[in-house]
């Protein structure tokens, strides 16, 4: 780990915002999209992508590094400039890789293995077939029929936000309020999508 | 069928003991039901990441984005002529213009940041994305019938409604933008840029009521630290 000295000021007060939490990170998401972005410059210029596609490929960048930061996977190995540069790279590879021979996803980790990797092999492998059955588009679709509160604490769950923070963002009384009622609206996801899996089971 | 899922959270939000988890892996390789469950979860935790993020990245359009700074090499007189340039010009300007106002800031914001919407990456050929490719190349009346159908269906209604505001702030229709803009507000989105837009709108109407109106939702904007608000920060001090 790099010491914290090492960091500009501008790193280090958007690096103790983002995992402050709160309502007021999302100023400090927004602040590190701005001190970066001029990156997508790079995108245009080294990767020959259009000036969309290299916007694109920064805002999946910042969603990552912000990510990263929130859960603890930020190490510190590098500086923020240096580590979002990285992955905006790899962004950019996938990017012009997915452009010129319609192959994807070189370094982009799926959104799945985090959670599926706490799984041991054996388990991993036989949940990982069942999940190649679900279907998506259907699950999307659903999940703006159960509700805007439902789907907005979800949405702040899979965030990283605690129940404790989402109890004071949505007006919650407590924390485990919220964890009740997150896990209804799982439900409701569920009970929606039950006539078509039981059409596979 | 609740409890299940319950017994499944607990395992992926790390509340179980040790001996638990080894319990709850067991069941996933020998109870094809169970593992069934677990695929469910973890394909709608995957879902709503992605809804996450296609939020996020709308939300990023509306940051204001600093120019990027050039990386080219030149030399010292062409920096030091510039400055001048720059200088006098800019004397010039404060001379002859004053500060601009609120609402001139307010326009030049319009015109710099909202008048191209993003198509997401993977986009695909729905009808938003039909809506955006018409906004972008100004077909505005197309993009309103689009936008007008859409904001009306559940699913796509919150960008629907934004970008439906959008075509009538650019066309100057301000009145059918607040409309719109009110609509946003109410919506309980992650990020929403509703406060900010519809002080946009009034600031360009700029009607009796429309200055005060519109820096109450500036004011809103920065003590929430909703979209725009740098914006928001640098405009109250002029407003």
């Amino acid at each position: 780990m790099i010491p914290a000295s090492a960091y500009s000021s501008q790193e280090q007060e958007i690096l103790a915002g983002l995992k402050q939490g709160g309502p007021r990170r999302r100023s400090f998401e927004e602040q590190l999209y701005r001190t970066f972005h001029y990156l997508t410059t790079e995108g245009v210029r080294k990767y020959h992508l259009t000036e969309d596609d290299s916007a694109s490929a920064y805002s999946d960048t910042i969603i990552s590094v912000i990510d990263n930061i929130v859960k603890g996977r930020f190490e510190g190995r590098s500086s923020l400039k240096s580590y979002t540069y990285q992955i905006f790279s790899n962004k950019c590879v996938d990017l012009h890789r997915k452009i010129t021979t319609n192959k994807e996803k070189v370094h982009q980790t799926h959104d799945l293995d985090t959670l599926i990797g706490m799984l041991p092999d054996n388990a991993r492998s036989i949940v990982q077939q069942l999940i190649d059955n679900s279907n998506r588009s259907l699950l999307e679709k659903y999940l703006g029929e159960i509700g805007e509160k439902c789907r907005q604490l979800l949405l702040l769950f899979e965030d990283g936000y605690s129940d404790r923070e989402i109890a004071t963002m949505l007006s919650y009384n407590t924390a485990d309020v919220v964890k009740v009622s997150r896990r209804r609206c799982m439900d409701k996801l569920k009970e929606k999508m039950l006539p078509f899996n039981q059409n596979y089971e | 069928m609740s409890e299940l899922l319950h017994y499944i959270d607990d395992y992926f939000t790390g509340t179980l003991s040790a001996a638990e988890k080894q319990a709850f892996e067991m069941r996933c390789t020998t109870d094809q039901a169970f593992a069934q469950e677990v695929a469910f979860y973890l394909s709608a935790r995957s879902a709503i990441r992605e809804e996450l993020h296609a939020e996020k990245r709308q939300s990023f359009t509306a940051v204001a984005v600093a120019p990027p700074p050039t990386t080219k090499v030149r030399r010292l007189w062409s920096y030091l002529a510039a400055a001048v340039i720059a200088g006098m010009l800019l004397a010039g300007w404060w001379i002859f213009s004053g500060e601009p106002s609120v609402k001139q800031l307010s326009a030049r914001y319009i015109k710099d940041h909202l008048q191209q919407l993003s198509a997401t990456m993977d986009s695909g050929q729905d009808s938003l994305q039909s809506g955006i490719a018409a906004f972008n190349r100004k077909d505005y009346q197309l993009a309103a019938k689009i936008f007008g159908t859409l904001s009306t269906q559940q699913q796509q209604a919150p960008d629907a409604i934004k970008y439906l505001g959008l075509v009538y702030l650019n066309t100057g229709a301000y009145d059918q933008a607040i409309v719109q803009f009110d609509r946003l507000i109410q919506l309980p989105l992650y990020a929403n840029p509703g406060p900010f837009y519809k002080a946009l709108a009034l600031l360009q109407r700029a009607g009796p009521q429309d200055r005060q109106q519109a820096r109450e939702l500036l004011e809103e904007v920065r003590s929430r630290q909703l979209p725009g608000n740098q914006q928001a920060t640098e405009w109250l001090k002029k407003i």
